[in-house]
């Protein structure tokens, strides 16, 4: 069996790298999916076969019907994450193609032309010629999946930046999951992304040589010896990174680490919050206008109770918040304090006689400062988070202590209030603790991703905009302070 | 990269040719799987991904609506005939072929090596002895779809 191991240079440059290339969109107009009527006509050649986006392919054919043009169409999908009310259903990639050329067989039906394979989902593409809605003839082009790890040298708690192109979109092609050190650290999606995939991890770690590998796995976790399986030729990769002595590069205050912009809100309505979004305990103002001038109405918060443990069941409810009394324009102004509650869209209404005034707020994901930041070995500290959601995408966190994932923590029966205690672990020096947006559960069988950290959070996570935390703990080698805990929760 | 593929078996009412308003109502079910050449490689896995010179085995199963196999006695050819005109006998015995525990059609079919790559629909032609034909395709879901792969297949090494 063909074994594919493919050992990353540390230089960037000796990779032709897919950020170079165009989008498939950038070809030209969408043309309809084709279908052969009788067969195939003509005969039909793409050289190279292969290589990585922005690789200039020649296309050439022959037997097709002189002087009749023909379009040459680049085949693709366009992916997206089916996710609704709270419910995550997997993915969808829906079949798209581009207009590349249109082309015009000479006398004895020979075409050819040339393009750059575009920044597209890695592995086979059909490019086809095609009349209308009629396939003459086909080749396949397969992108080659590249990984970029920089810097190849920094200090404990620098960001390692791992840059994938050419990710599938298939079974076997569309999932795969980087190790550090030999540990399983998280997986990595472009579902959204179209085979495109940033990664930031710490440098963690003596100083040295580090190892980081990216492998397929279609089950949760790396799939070990792909090249034994009976698809054997799976890519795999694998970099060196060098850790080198110096200061280290902690990250910043968690309250500081919350996200600035929230994509994909929902719409205001007739109730407006300023600011968009807040922390748990930060304050907010809702806004309306149009009722009764000098009337004190109440501010009500509809909040989810429940889990998916025990019954499996929840309700929304709701309570007061604020109460206020509109002015002589019919204009109110609530301000309030974000409750302690679970994290993303809660519904607020206020009652008018004759309507209901209602509108969304929206709980962001903040974390506190460590309660112990520094102890030997052995010592319990607190990871803790408010306003984590209640949705399959959002309500979870997965965590990994110096790059190995080490579980997750569930926020929906606490109303969004996690909770972690950990052991600090490892040699004298600093130690990070990553959080990240994970799915929790949902319809789908293949892939299975779920309960592990997303590497690709930021660019790909279906459903929610959420934010990733990091936290740094000191290991001291002072053992006056080990004992055990007494505190059973602990 | 090749994929397998457990995605294409199915057991759905073909459409009757448009002629044949008394043609018999057949039943299908088909899968791809990689075939028997000399290697000790994976024979019969599931895939829909080859490469030139490898060997893809259609399996199918054809029943009535009772439920009953139909065998070469009830059905005068099967054909699987590929988006490019492609055409492939299929034929009916049992599986394995020593203590078979299983008997349905199968067409298998060394991809040329100047056969065009890509991916390529393929629906199954059924002819009963009174000529009366019945044809069958299976899902148009592109990840599950033949696909033929630049290269040529390799027998593993041992």
């Amino acid at each position: 069996m063909m074994r594919r191991l493919v050992v990353l240079a540390l230089a960037a440059w000796l990779v032709p790298w897919a950020a170079l290339a165009e989008p498939p969109a950038s070809f030209g107009p969408t043309e309809p999916m084709a279908e052969a009527q009788g067969g195939f006509m003509g005969h039909m050649a793409a050289a190279p076969d292969h290589g990585a986006a922005g690789t200039r392919v020649t296309i050439t054919a022959d037997g097709l019907p002189p002087g009749r043009e023909v379009d040459l169409v680049w085949r693709t999908v366009e992916g997206s994450w089916n996710v609704a009310d709270g419910h995550y259903h997997g993915r969808i990639y829906k079949p798209i193609a581009y207009r590349i050329a249109s082309l015009t067989p000479d006398g004895s039906g020979h075409v050819s032309a040339s393009f750059a394979a575009p920044d597209d989902f890695g592995f086979s593409h059909d490019v086809v010629l095609q009349q209308g809605d009629r396939l003459l003839t086909q080749a396949a082009f397969s992108i080659d999946m590249q990984v970029k790890v920089s810097p190849a040298h920094a200090s404990l708690g620098s960001p390692i930046s791992i840059d994938i192109s050419g990710i599938g979109w298939r079974e076997l092609e569309n999932s795969w999951m980087l190790l550090y050190d030999n540990r399983f650290t998280g997986w990595v999606s472009a579902v959204t992304t179209r085979g495109s995939a940033h990664v930031t991890i710490p440098a963690v770690g003596a100083p040295g040589t580090h190892v980081l590998a990216l492998v397929h796995g279609e089950f949760t976790f790396p799939y070990l010896n792909p090249q034994q399986n009976p698809d054997p030729d799976r890519p795999r990769f694998s970099a060196t990174f060098t850790l080198t002595p110096g200061a280290p590069t902690l990250p910043p205050d968690p309250p500081r680490q919350a996200l600035l912009h929230i994509k994909n809100l929902p719409p205001p309505g007739a109730l407006v919050t300023e600011p968009r979004f807040a922390g748990v305990g930060q304050a907010m103002v809702a806004r309306a206008t149009g009722l009764v001038p000098g009337r004190r109405y109440q501010l009500s918060w509809g909040s989810i109770t429940g889990n998916r443990v025990t019954d499996g069941t929840w309700q929304e409810n709701s309570r007061v918040v604020a109460t206020a009394v509109a002015d002589g324009g019919g204009a109110i102004s609530f301000p309030f304090k974000v409750p302690d509650d679970l994290g993303g869209a809660h519904s607020l209404a206020v009652v008018d006689d004759a309507k209901t005034l209602s509108g969304k707020a929206w709980v962001a994901t903040t974390a506190l400062p460590l309660d112990v930041a520094r102890g030997p070995a052995g010592t319990t500290f607190l990871v803790h988070l408010k306003g984590v959601g209640w949705t399959e995408t959002a309500n979870i966190y997965a965590v990994t202590y110096d790059n190995g994932y080490v579980g997750y923590a569930c926020g929906f029966n606490s109303q969004g209030d996690v909770q972690i205690f950990l052991k600090a672990t490892g040699a004298p020096g600093w130690h990070f603790i990553d959080l990240y947006p994970a799915i929790y559960k949902g319809e789908e069988a293949r892939p299975n991703n779920f309960r592990i950290p997303q590497l690709t959070y930021a660019a790909d996570h279906p459903g929610e905009d959420l934010p990733h935390f990091r936290f740094a703990f000191e290991v001291t080698d002072d053992a006056r302070g080990q004992r055990a805990s007494l505190d059973p929760s602990r | 990269m090749r994929m397998p593929h457990v995605a294409t078996i199915l057991a759905l009412m073909a459409t009757p040719a448009a002629h044949a308003q008394n043609a018999p109502k057949w039943f299908f079910e088909s899968d791809m799987v990689r075939g028997a050449q000399p290697s000790d490689g994976p024979i019969c896995a599931m895939t829909s991904q080859f490469k030139h010179n490898e060997m893809v085995v259609f399996r199918i199963r054809v029943t009535d609506p009772t439920g009953k196999n139909i065998d070469n006695k009830g059905l005068k050819s099967l054909v699987v005939e590929l988006a490019n005109g492609q055409k492939i006998d299929a034929r009916f015995h049992g599986h394995p072929p020593k203590d078979a525990t299983d008997f349905f059609w199968v067409a298998p079919w060394i991809i040329p090596a100047d056969f065009p790559t890509g991916t390529l629909s393929y629906k199954v032609i059924a002819t009963d002895a009174s000529g009366a034909t019945q044809t069958w395709q299976p899902f148009k879901v592109q990840p599950s779809q033949f696909t033929v792969l630049a290269g040529n297949f390799e027998p593993p090494k041992k």
